[in-house]
């Protein structure tokens, strides 16, 4: 039985990406080495039509010049071909281990992760359980110390699944499915979602959807997924009595969706960063610096962009650009 | 405390640990427990037993929670069982499967407990008396 080698079909796959971010490096060397190569034959070719037509004095001063100046280039561009292509050789083996590297890590953090379930499961069935006072009556200081545990192993639990959607989004383990909806009608599902958490924070959430349709094919679950991410985010990340609005418009064949916050200005050098993992704006506790790396990965699967603009004198806007369905 | 009567839960879950903490909450909610460690001992338990609701850990070793799943519902006693699934993967299609096979609910690790009773309450809630006709006059 014949077995399938996945290193092998990775390299295969990282050359055939190389290949096709550079074209064939190959090809084009030959095509270089050759032109190169013509140059003395060209070379040879003028002195001999000099020498016909000034005499053998010009062909004895110019041409030993020439000769040998098209020697060296013939020499430099054999010696320069096998040193570029001993380069991309190389080249071909980083981007390979590279790419295993990743995998390896990304498989590694995965089964971390699932691993990492089964002793939260019983840490948290064991609050429950003091909670619910089946192991004993508990202190009121006893209670608020389970309070705090429990608290604890609720952000656990968010982090650990958090970590799991971005490792299956990267490894594109999750295919988006080929839904067909409104963006529209995702804002206004996520909107109403994010109004209790608005309300309990005093914070104004408004909305301007526009009436245009925004016809949309993608995976509305993970679409929803991402609106909530930034929804929530813009609402974590802004004060008591503060300001969070989000509109929604067509701009040609794409739908933009804009999402403003009254929050504290984001350092210019933070603004592409906060969309990686972990990234948390400084002074800030709460969350795990995860929800825009996963709203980004979702947008990026469904061949949109997402980015951020900060000012002194504007509010922070998150901005995502998704293409709409073709009518 | 709201309990349910003498109601009797099968828990088939192979950490330990855990068993004994849903042990403790569900006996603590007024269930009665049987506890399996293995896919051979809740068949047995299964076959043998009364029992009114099972909770299943898929991840039982060398593929035990579908085997369990699968016989339960060859069973003619135990085919119409309630049989609560729960798993910590996460892999597309898992639900789909896990209905496949029979299962009559899903919870995904890690979960509350009190989710897990929310569920169990309503296969085991019990039913409501039938109103009595009312005759017109």
């Amino acid at each position: 039985m014949s077995q399938k080698n996945p290193e092998n079909k990775t390299d295969r796959s990282t050359r055939a990406l190389v290949s096709r971010e550079l074209g064939d490096p190959h090809k084009r060397l030959l095509s270089v080495f050759f032109m190169t190569g013509v140059i003395p034959v060209l070379a040879l070719l003028y002195i001999l039509r000099v020498n016909m037509a000034f005499g053998v004095k010009a062909l004895a001063e110019i041409g030993p010049v020439l000769f040998f100046a098209g020697l060296i280039m013939t020499l430099g561009s054999v010696i320069g071909y096998k040193i570029v292509r001993r380069i991309i050789a190389r080249a071909f083996a980083y981007a390979a281990q590279a790419k295993r590297a990743d995998e390896l890590k990304s498989s590694f953090a995965l089964s971390l992760a699932h691993d990492l379930k089964s002793p939260l499961l019983v840490i948290k069935a064991n609050i429950s359980n003091l909670k619910a006072g089946f192991l004993g009556a508990l202190t009121p200081k006893q209670e608020e110390t389970v309070n705090v545990c429990k608290d604890v192993a609720d952000r656990m639990n968010t982090l650990i699944m958090g970590l799991i959607d971005t490792y299956k989004i990267e490894a594109r383990m999750a295919e988006p499915a080929k839904d067909s909806f409104d963006l529209r009608d995702a804002l206004k599902e996520q909107v109403r979602e994010c109004a209790a958490i608005a309300g309990s924070k005093k914070i104004s959430l408004s909305e301007d959807l526009g009436f245009q349709a925004l016809p949309f094919e993608g995976d509305r679950a993970m679409i929803l997924r991402a609106l909530h991410n930034l929804l929530s985010n813009a609402i974590k990340y802004t004060p008591s009595g503060g300001k969070v609005s989000i509109k929604a418009s067509c701009a040609d064949s794409f739908g933009l969706i804009e999402c403003r916050n009254t929050g504290p200005m984001i350092p210019t050098s933070k603004l592409e960063k906060i969309f990686d993992k972990f990234e948390r704006l400084e002074g800030t506790e709460e969350g795990q610096g995860l929800g825009l790396a996963i709203t980004k990965d979702i947008v990026e699967i469904h061949q949109g962009r997402i980015w951020a603009t900060s000012g002194a004198w504007e509010p922070n806007c998150f901005i995502i650009l998704l293409p709409l369905k073709e009518k | 405390m709201e309990t349910m009567g003498k109601r009797k839960i099968l828990i088939v879950d192979d950490d330990h640990h855990f068993v004994a903490a849903l042990v403790t909450f569900l006996t603590g909610h007024g269930f009665e427990v049987l506890k399996a460690y293995d896919a051979t001992l809740a068949l047995k338990f299964a076959r043998k037993e009364p029992i009114d609701l099972i909770t299943l850990d898929l991840g039982l070793p060398a593929g035990g929670g579908r085997f369990v799943l699968a016989n339960i519902r060859k069973f003619e006693k135990t085919a119409n069982l309630p049989v609560i699934v729960s798993t910590a993967n996460v892999e597309e299609g898992i639900q789909k499967e896990i209905f496949g096979l029979g299962a009559s609910d899903f919870i995904a690790k890690p979960y509350d407990l009190e989710v897990l009773l929310e569920k169990i309450q309503a296969f085991l809630a019990p039913q409501a008396p039938e109103a009595p006709e009312v005759s017109n006059p």
